[in-house]
């Protein structure tokens, strides 16, 4: 638990002087060839990139603490994509993007529910790619421009956005990013449903597909790390067709 | 419960052994009656042969009269000495057949001990026999009612066939079960093969029939294995070529994600609007979806499904396909057009649901004739139990004997060259309609165009 809030203490911390420094991506794939190209055109982007091709490694640099983002794949051989990214997960909360095959729902549901932030489905163009990094990483790095420290409250929820910290009935909760973008919609909107587009485009910064389960297997992940209220409900609420509440106490 | 064959064989082998014990009952039953037809004449027992033989020497030695006391004192079987003229010492009526019969043995070379012609005290021949049973006791009806005096010989005949009912029943019980036996030992591993035949036709390769069969060993046993071996080889070939088709598909999207990272670099590096990368970037588009559809069916094939089980609102699904599809169609200057929403709720997984009505729907709009409408009809059958989606265009239709094909992999119309797209997409359709348990079939329209028709069965409502 010491070793996750140094995580986040390190990552805010770089956020804030991430304007200067270029923002460290760690590449995890397989392949070398895709790597040396992604890895180009990262650069070529503004991006200071790390790349790894085997996934034991990839995990160790992972959990370095150097790193704003990892991307990787989870259809790799060896070590199984998945299995690295559940142990990145078991000490960081630091965002992951994973890059999964196109039309596995197996492994995309599996890797969302083992925490991952939000996947590509593989090919992609290296924009699509980029995009969706720029995207996790705006929620990660929302810098305290306007320095009022505002906590948003309801209940036994507290969550400051600009410190990206959050607690649950005075325990601190560990959310990964994108859980707790969510979550923050979810509060900022309390008491009201909000659709699952909506929910879609703040926190995943892209529109909801059709038939996606990200933003259902996101919300139970928080929900079961919430716990239950005393009556036996959970906080957040799904409500039919017009997507996840929750509740105001 | 078993099948028509085994009560065929049951009934077979039964209706043998029925035929065999009738045939083998029936000659008994013409010797006995044989039996019984000479005795009905001449009794021809032991007893009669030694009372015939008493009868003669009481004629011999004390002649006639003698006799006659003998027999009107002696309570069994009659024993009849008749003379030459044919009559009876005690006036008894005595049947002229009957006699001549008697006549006739008596003449013959093994003449039965049964019949002994006497010579009594009076000079007189006599012939003497015992006749039992009801040949004179019941004179011939032409004769009229004559007076017959019982003879009262023997048991009567109702009480020598009581007894043959036990046997019988015993018989046809153990015929019974033999022939159901055997008729089970010959359907049931016929019946197991059949099951076993079902499940591979139906896809289910990894079934085997050697459990079943175990240790036995003749022809059907055989045959047994052999269907296991023919599973063992379709399966290992079905493995194969699906692994093949899994790997193939996989190891191209390899170098396509470079092939894609590629032309992003060389766009982002040159920055220019250069015609020949965009057409590069469209056919790896069009490659990486021909590979998506390979990998999605080559799953469908395999059994795996897309998605998760939950209800899903039809009338919803098929709003939002169509929204879809006309997004698309209008800018061909097509329409698609649903006649009258029907609300139903079907279980399944609305991702494979939505793919396979919007391959149909899209296979419609690229084979409409131009500026057509695409009409979509939905309907709900009385007893509630289906779902039917209708997609109807007014395109030239598909060839009757092509029909049957429009639904396998790789299929096209044979006018349909022109077309964009891989005949894959009503192969996935008909693979997700068939793992939701429903249907999927095409048939020409009357007014012109294809119909293609998809029911989905409904779980009932629940109270």
């Amino acid at each position: 638990v010491r070793a996750d809030a140094l995580c986040l203490r390190r990552s805010a911390v770089r956020g804030v002087v991430g304007d200067e420094h270029m923002t460290r991506v760690l590449l995890i794939d397989d392949d070398e060839k895709l790597l040396a190209l992604l890895n180009d055109y990262l650069a070529e982007e503004g991006f200071a990139v790390r790349i790894e091709n085997d996934a034991t490694r990839g995990v160790v640099e992972a959990l370095s603490g150097d790193y704003a983002i990892v991307v990787l794949d989870v259809m790799m051989p060896r070590l199984n994509g998945l299995d690295a990214l559940r142990r990145i997960r078991l000490q960081s909360t630091m965002p992951i993007l994973m890059l999964t095959a196109r039309g596995d729902d197996v492994d995309r549901i599996t890797g969302l529910e083992l925490g991952a932030d939000d996947y590509v489905a593989k090919p992609c163009t290296p924009r699509e790619l980029v995009a969706r990094i720029r995207a996790i990483l705006r929620r990660t790095q929302t810098s305290g421009s306007d320095a009022v420290a505002a906590a948003l409250v309801s209940g036994g929820l507290t969550m400051w956005p600009e410190q990206r910290r959050a607690e649950w009935a005075g325990e601190p909760l560990q959310l990964t990013s994108t859980e707790f973008s969510l979550l923050e919609v979810l509060l900022r909107h309390v008491g009201y449903p909000v659709s699952k587009n909506d929910l879609s485009e703040r926190a995943l910064g892209r529109p909801h597909a059709r038939h996606d389960r990200s933003i259902d297997v996101h919300l139970s992940s928080i929900r079961r790390k919430l716990g239950s209220l005393p009556d036996g409900r959970s906080l957040i609420q799904a409500v039919h067709r017009q997507g996840y509440q929750l509740l105001k106490e | 419960m078993m099948g028509r064959l085994f009560w065929k064989f049951f009934a077979f082998i039964w209706l043998a052994q029925l035929a065999g014990i009738v045939a083998i009952a029936s000659s008994f039953w013409l010797t006995e009656s044989r039996a019984d037809r000479i005795s009905a004449e001449i009794d021809a027992g032991p007893g009669a042969g030694f009372r015939v033989d008493a009868a003669a020497a009481i004629v011999r030695y004390a002649g006639i009269s003698a006799l006659k006391e003998w027999a009107q004192r002696d309570p069994g079987p009659t024993v009849y000495a008749v003379d030459d003229a044919g009559r009876d010492v005690l006036g008894r009526p005595v049947a002229p057949d009957l006699l001549a019969r008697v006549r006739e043995l008596q003449h013959t070379s093994g003449a039965p001990s049964v019949i002994r012609e006497s010579l009594g005290a009076d000079g007189r021949r006599y012939v003497l026999f015992s006749a039992g049973r009801e040949s004179l006791a019941r004179p011939p009806a032409s004769r009229g009612p004559g007076p017959g005096p019982n003879p009262g010989g023997g048991p009567g005949p109702r009480w020598g066939r009581v007894p043959h009912a036990a046997p019988l029943i015993a018989t046809l019980l153990a015929s019974l079960a033999t022939a159901l036996m055997l008729a089970w030992y010959v359907a049931k591993p016929i019946r197991s093969l059949r099951t076993a035949f079902d499940a591979v036709a139906g896809g289910d390769l990894k079934v085997r029939v050697a459990p079943v069969i175990g240790g036995r060993k003749d022809e059907l046993a055989d045959l047994g294995r052999d269907f296991d071996r023919m599973a063992n080889r379709l399966q290992a070939s079905m493995d194969g070529q699906r692994r093949l088709l899994h790997d193939v598909s996989h190891e191209m999207r390899s170098p396509l994600a470079r092939l894609q990272a590629a032309t992003g670099l060389i766009r982002l590096k040159f920055g220019q609007q250069e015609p020949a990368i965009e057409r590069i970037e469209e056919e790896i588009v069009r490659i990486d979806r021909l590979v998506g559809d390979l990998l999605k069916l080559s799953r469908l094939e395999a059994g795996e499904l897309a998605g998760l089980e939950e209800e899903v609102d039809m009338q919803e699904l098929v709003r939002e396909v169509l929204d879809d599809a006309n997004f698309e169609a209008h800018a061909m200057n097509r329409e698609v057009i649903w006649d009258h929403e029907t609300p139903g709720t079907v279980i399944g997984r609305p991702e494979m649901l939505h793919g396979a009505i919007e391959n149909v729907v899209r296979n419609a709009l690229k084979h409409a004739a131009q500026s057509r409408e695409i009409h979509v009809e939905t309907t709900i059958d009385r007893g509630h139990s289906t779902y039917t989606v209708r997609v109807l265009d007014a395109g030239p239709g598909v060839p009757e004997n092509e029909l049957p094909e429009l639904f396998t992999p790789f299929f096209r119309a044979v006018d349909a060259a022109r077309t964009d797209g891989y005949g894959l997409g009503l192969a996935i359709a008909r693979r997700s309609i068939e793992a939701h348990r429903g249907t999927i079939t095409a048939s020409n329209r009357l007014e012109g165009g294809l119909a293609v028709t998809i029911a989905l069965p409904m779980r009932a409502i629940m109270a």
